[in-house]
């Protein structure tokens, strides 16, 4: 019908109106009947209906409640539910649905999917007569705000799409940094792993969801979220004094730090954790000057020293925020370079010194006075120490390696880890070529030094007494290795190592694994009946493990402190039991890592604090 | 104006003071006019907004800029979809984000569609003022089916929360496209017996034809856009102006009524109810595969680069603009929005409603198809 027809007035024309007398009605009587237009009965299929929560697999980090739009998302404590992994808090969502406005953008940002939408909608229940009216409000209004649970996940409405990448609103993947590949590394010493350049620092960190789940899980309590945002930002600048307020060491944390952040990743549980470390690397090696952009003022001294046996990250730690409050600090270290095991124990690989010293030197420009070459016990007098200084703080690390215990361990060519580290990094070790090395053990000194050795030109053999999952050596450490050509054999526990004068095979049974009733990682049990295995060896290197030596100390300090061969016990200032002297680092830390080393500093200058103050 | 009935002059009693608000069923939303009348006709009208009033552009500001997305939609009831689009074409103008062709075709359909459901609901307010109460229900009902499928599409009947800054949130369902064809076959079906029922019924041609002209001239000057402009002869439309998503590539015609009438206004709606289904079956014919959505950061990490932009669409109203102010950071620092309906409803009408009788107050802001909370936010 044209404009010009509709326009006519006709006296007629609304008896078309009529017929509809005779018709249905188009409305339908619900719950009898079903709108046609749909494929399933009911309402829509995804319909943003109630919520349900799998409330065991949720982990509680309160992405829901952060982005609500109408703060209808309570985190409450809920004790009666089984966490999902050693990270998962015990909160979990509560929803008023006095707020609620059913956008389901909760459950776009739920990391762990475990959060859904249902198609029930309808909000009505009996309420018990025996109640009194006057209690009614209350009986509502429990009605109105209640924990999601898995009770409407029968009849699923708006969930996330787990084949289409495009529908989620958190981004899985994670932007790896640019390596080398594994021919052209394992012929030299050189970094393999590049930094992130500025558009992939802010692309990786785009996808931080800022819930600060990995706070917790770091051992310093870094701000994470903060310094991420802050590179989101493109602003590496305040991204680094967010990590310099807790971590003096950044840029040596960015390239090895062990990153239990991104195991705690909520992002990782269905897809790639964040690359927390390489945003921090990115963050300190976009930033010349620390402590100028960090905008620390210096105090004055306040006329008590300090004395540091060892100068390795804890004693680096405790010297740099010891300075922050005042005190005059001097590092005795025995070597002829600070950075203890970072220096002797990491490769250059993984940390180029160059990176290394960048960070040692901004924290020794505060004024922290530094004795190399001094051992203490053979240089210096421990108790003239422990008289000229007002406390003294130990982080001798640890420097005795465990031994195999097994028959042939004096022969040439078997060798400890830390010291064959020790030989690759101060330059007296060169070549291996055509050489055969078995490395025994898991962890990260195991994998540090069978790809020195590949680099080093030998051909190189991994032991260990587990499975390869087992390993307490980084996954991605693991990845690598293999990728540069290192053999691992699981479950072989070493049985001897035969030679004339020097090593000449190595051999090993073939374990079984026995599960632990106490619930430990399971045992690996060698009976008669286990196969051995002979390897033809030119070096056998045993990487597993190291206990502090705390020989300088005189015989009744050691007594008096309590040390039992394997660790110093202290504190949670780091304070022992005797009075001013004070300890951190791998010596009293059962987690030998860098991050853990500078809390225990960072501590313990606080407990100097709280003795000398 | 006060009354004094002790006062003797006949003054007084000639002049009396009529508050059309939110009981009176003749008035659109929360909205109220304070009119001083002389026996039947107004002499002076006030628009009382404040009713309606929740501070959106300032809850803007203390938001994320995805979590807007649920805020939004509430600024215009009958047509939410608008505020969605506007707000992410924004957006995404200033992130410089290029959104899936797929994605832009479902903005259109999303935008046609709501914007029929926008005037069957326009239309029988034209009904319910008129006492022409089946009118009513045949378009609620009609406009019903629309939102069965927008149920469907999105999860949500009246607020879609469908967009999203690069796209929108899911996927046309499987079967959908079918369903909607069905829909306009259906409509089409209905399109002749409406123009029967309501266009050429000679009761509601007798209350609106001739009612509340306005001129060309005075449209332009009291910035009046949408059809209430087109009736009055000016074709402007955004679509055809300034062509958003993928309007240059669909072939459609502004169609020309040009009286200026209360009827007139009414007839262009109906009029580009038809251009509306013409667009929606070229959409259903040409819409591509392909991703309907582009990866954006998560709303967290979700960052507008310092600027701002002036986005328009144009709603069954007129022109719905949103003046989008960045800092940088994850909220907005300022929205403005402009309601379609703010030149009428409340600056226009203090001069349109001036002579007219009471009868016909309703009738005239039927006709004009305002939505007072797009101004009264």
């Amino acid at each position: 019908m044209g404009s010009k027809d509709i326009e006519k007035k006709n006296g007629f024309a609304p008896i078309v109106g009529l017929k509809y007398l005779f018709k249905k009605p188009h409305t339908v009587r619900y719950p009898k009947e079903d709108l046609e237009v749909f494929p399933v009965s009911g309402n829509s299929p995804n319909y943003r209906g109630f919520h349900t929560n799998d409330l065991e697999k949720c982990i509680g980090c309160g992405n829901c409640a952060r982005v609500c739009p109408t703060d209808a998302v309570t985190m409450m404590e809920s004790t009666d539910v089984k966490p999902a992994n050693k990270f998962a808090k015990t909160v979990r969502p509560v929803f008023d649905y006095g707020r609620c406005c059913f956008c389901a953008q909760c459950v776009d940002v739920c990391p762990t999917g475990s959060l859904q939408m249902s198609r029930d909608y309808i909000h009505s229940f009996h309420p018990d007569l025996s109640v009194p009216v006057a209690d009614e409000p209350e009986i509502v209004s429990k009605a109105f705000i209640w924990r999601a649970d898995k009770e409407r996940s029968e009849n699923p409405g708006y969930v996330r799409n787990e084949t289409n990448k495009f529908d989620k609103v958190i981004n899985f993947e994670r932007t790896e940094p640019k390596k080398a590949n594994p021919d052209k590394r394992k012929i030299s010493f050189s970094k393999y792993v590049q930094i992130y350049s500025k558009e992939e620092a802010s692309k990786e960190a785009s996808r931080c969801l800022g819930c600060g789940a990995c706070v917790e899980a770091c051992p310093n309590e870094l701000h994470i979220p903060e310094y991420i945002s802050a590179i989101s930002k493109q602003s590496p600048e305040e991204s680094l004094e967010w990590i310099y307020k807790r971590n003096p060491l950044p840029l040596i944390c960015g390239e090895v730090c062990t990153h239990q952040c991104e195991e705690a990743c909520v992002v990782g549980i269905q897809g790639e954790p964040l690359a927390i470390r390489w945003l921090k690397a990115f963050s300190a090696s976009n930033v010349d000057d620390y402590l100028k952009t960090s905008k620390i003022t210096l105090p004055k001294f306040n006329g008590k020293k300090l004395a540091t046996v060892g100068g390795g990250p804890a004693s680096l730690a405790f010297g740099y925020y010891a300075r922050l409050l005042g005190y005059d600090v001097t590092i005795y270290e025995a070597e002829e370079k600070l950075g203890g095991a970072m220096m002797w124990g990491i490769p250059i690989y993984r940390l180029p010194k160059d990176e290394m010293m960048k960070d040692i030197n901004a924290i020794l420009s505060t004024g922290i006075n530094v004795r190399l070459k001094t051992k203490v016990g053979k240089d210096v007098k421990f108790e003239d120490l422990m008289n000229s200084y007002d406390a003294v703080f130990i982080g001798v690390g640890n420097s005795k390696p465990m031994t195999l215990k097994i028959k042939g361990e004096e022969l040439e060519g078997v060798m400890q880890g830390l010291t064959f580290m020790h030989m690759v990094n101060d330059g007296s070790l060169k070549d291996l070529k055509g050489k055969k090395v078995v490395v025994v053990g898991g962890g990260n000194v195991a994998m540090d030094v069978a790809r020195s050795s590949v680099r080093l030109g030998a051909d190189v053999t991994i032991v260990y007494r587990r499975r390869i999952e087992d390993m307490p050596a980084d996954p991605e450490e693991i990845e690598d290795a293999r990728e540069e050509g290192v053999k691992i054999v699981e479950m072989g526990v070493p049985v001897e190592i035969k030679g004339e004068k020097s090593a000449q095979t190595f051999e090993y049974a073939v374990a079984s694994l026995v599960k632990d009733p106490s619930g430990g990682r399971p045992k690996p049990v060698v009976d008669e009946k286990s196969p051995h295995v002979t390897l033809s060896v030119d070096y056998v290197i045993a990487a597993i493990g190291q206990t502090p030596s705390i020989d300088f100390m005189p015989a009744d300090i050691q007594q008096k402190i309590g040390f039992d061969g394997r660790s110093v016990p202290v504190d949670e200032y780091g304070r022992t039991k005797v009075k001013g002297l004070f300890c951190g680092g791998d010596a009293s830390n059962s987690r030998q890592d860098i991050i853990s080393a500078i809390a225990s500093g960072m501590r313990a200058a606080k407990g100097v604090e709280m003795l000398l103050k | 104006m006060e009354l004094n009935p002790l006062k003797e002059s006949n003054d007084d009693y000639k002049y009396y003071e009529l508050f059309i608000g939110p009981n009176h069923p003749g008035i659109e939303g929360n909205f109220s006019y304070v009119l001083k009348m002389k026996g039947h006709s107004v002499e002076e009208v006030t628009p009382d907004p404040g009713l309606l009033h929740r501070g959106f552009e300032k809850l803007m500001e203390r938001r994320l800029w995805t979590q807007n997305l649920a805020l939004i939609p509430r600024i215009c009831v009958p047509e939410p979809d608008v505020n969605e689009v506007a707000y992410c074409l924004g957006v995404e103008h200033m992130m410089g984000i290029d959104v899936p062709k797929r994605a832009q075709y479902i903005r259109v359909i999303v935008l046609e569609l709501a914007r029929i459901a926008s005037f069957l609901f326009g239309m029988s307010g034209l009904g319910g003022t008129t006492g022409h109460y089946t009118s009513v229900q045949w378009l609620i009902g009609d406009r019903d089916y629309i939102l069965d499928l927008f149920e469907w599409l999105t999860g949500g009947r009246v607020y879609h929360i469908y967009q999203y800054p690069g796209g929108v949130r899911n996927d046309l369902p499987e079967g959908w496209l079918d369903k909607l064809s069905d829909f306009l076959d259906y409509l089409e079906k209905r399109l002749p017996e409406y123009d029967k029922f309501i266009f050429q019924n000679p009761i509601i041609q007798k209350r609106t034809v001739g009612l509340g002209y306005i001129s060309a001239e005075d449209a332009i000057e009291n910035g009046l856009t949408g059809p209430n402009l087109r009736a009055s002869g000016v074709m402007y439309d955004i679509r055809k102006a300034q062509p958003y998503l993928v309007y240059n590539e669909l072939d459609f015609d502004i169609p020309k009524t040009g009286d200026g009438d209360a009827f007139s206004r009414v007839l262009q709606r109906r009029l580009e109810l038809s251009e509306s289904i013409k667009i929606l079956r070229q959409c259903i014919k040409q819409i591509p595969e392909g991703t309907h959505r582009t990866k954006v950061p998560n709303p967290f990490q979700f960052r507008v680069p310092k600027g701002s932009y002036y986005s328009k669409v144009e709603s069954s109203r007129g022109e719905f603009g949103y003046y989008i102010v960045s800092d940088g950071d994850v909220k907005p620092y300022r929205v403005y929005v402009r309601g379609p309906s703010y030149s009428i409803g409340l600056y226009y009408a203090t001069k349109a409603l001036v002579g007219m009788r009471i009868e016909d107050v309703p009738v005239w802001i039927h006709t004009t198809d305002m939505c007072p909370p797009d101004f009264d936010r």
